[in-house]
């Protein structure tokens, strides 16, 4: 929760930032399964989640906290991302 | 009142054990190459470094007794090793038994178990069906039992909308039997449409149609194969089941199976396939 916090908190994403978070999430997140909106769900669960598919996509750390970043400001901010894929 | 207490605590623990599964059956998602199909592939591709071990066993049964082949079953077994050599590019290498058994008028009681040799699966995804309208995957398999080896190509299609799924696979096959002195095409297609039921569930429907072509000079049967399957999805692992009745077949060469709209001269009555798979 303090790592998502400290995530969240950081500066934004640049643009090249955040087209690589979205082709990360096409390759890691949602090539496997449908695309859960990180707004709906709350911080504990939301992180919960992301070390359970960090395990299991292998992300390495550097995609791990570009990927969180993306989605961990999504979620403080209640923004919805939309991807139904 | 002791009864009475006795009951209460039953149904507390009860409650307790239900609302433990129920939170372990919320707490999980489906992965790469968990499967909703047993006999269609996907064209996802499994993590850089994932690792996976798949069983496989698959049941064929029923022939028709006048090619002297009554009560027959086959057992199918092939034990799977995946590894994600890319995002987009995976290994595969497997183990392959078979077990068959059937009652000929000329041999008797037929029972044989044969270790069917090694193949090494590649599989690489061209476009990623998250991001294109269609996902589209390149698959080849070479096996080879000493006497015997077999080349499979096949084009991996499939795409997901939310709950739904549908994948379809186009394949052709060249084996080499006899101590490779015979050849004999093979083609395939497969179309799998499935749907999520909550996070662990699938019931999907699979249609598979397989073509021989001996020498590859004349057809020698066709039989379409159409059923339901049901997968389930937890975290480390998963299983699938299919269970494919022929629902057509055409014998080209007349071998006389009695049948008009099956064949069961070179194929069988029933397709059943379980997979089930874990991480590590």
């Amino acid at each position: 929760m303090l790592a998502a916090s400290r995530l969240a908190a950081a500066d934004p994403l640049s643009s090249t930032d955040l087209a690589a978070a979205r082709k990360l999430s096409a390759v890691k997140c949602t090539k496997c399964h449908k695309f859960y909106e990180p707004a709906d769900y709350n911080q504990a669960d939301w992180s919960e989640w992301m070390e359970k598919m960090r395990k299991k996509s292998k992300l390495k750390p550097a995609q791990f906290d570009l990927l969180s970043r993306y989605l961990e400001d999504a979620r403080a901010s209640g923004k919805r991302l939309g991807t139904k894929k | 009142m002791n009864h009475s207490h006795q009951s209460s605590r039953f149904v507390r623990r009860a409650r307790v054990a239900l609302a433990l599964v129920l939170t372990g059956f919320l707490a999980v998602s489906a992965g790469a190459t968990d499967r909703r199909f047993t006999f269609t592939y996907e064209p996802e591709t499994m993590p850089q470094g994932a690792k996976e071990f798949e069983q496989w066993i698959t049941l064929r049964t029923q022939r028709t007794k006048n090619v002297d082949q009554e009560n027959y079953n086959a057992w199918d077994f092939r034990e799977e090793f995946e590894y994600g050599v890319m995002d987009n590019y995976q290994i595969a290498l497997y183990l392959n038994g078979k077990s068959e058994s059937y009652r000929s008028k000329v041999d008797g009681d037929v029972s044989d178990f044969s270790f069917e040799g090694l193949s090494f699966e590649n599989k690489y995804n061209v476009l990623n069906p998250a991001t294109k309208a269609v996902g589209l995957s390149l698959y080849l398999e070479g096996t080879y039992a000493g006497d015997e080896a077999e080349i499979e190509q096949k084009l991996i299609f499939g795409k997901r909308y939310g709950d739904w799924k549908w994948a379809l696979n186009l394949g052709h096959a060249t084996e080499w039997e006899d101590n490779l002195h015979e050849v004999e095409g093979e083609l395939e297609g497969t179309l799998g449409v499935g749907r999520n039921l909550g996070k662990q569930w699938c019931l999907a429907l699979e249609l598979r149609s397989i073509t021989k072509i001996p020498n590859y000079e004349e057809f020698e049967t066709t039989a379409l194969y159409l059923g339901p399957t049901v997968s389930y999805h937890q975290e480390g692992w998963w299983a699938a089941l299919s269970v494919l009745p022929q629902i057509w077949g055409r014998d080209w060469d007349h071998s006389g199976d009695g049948h008009d709209n099956l064949d069961l001269a070179h194929n069988e009555r029933v397709h059943i396939r379980l997979l089930f798979g874990i991480d590590f």
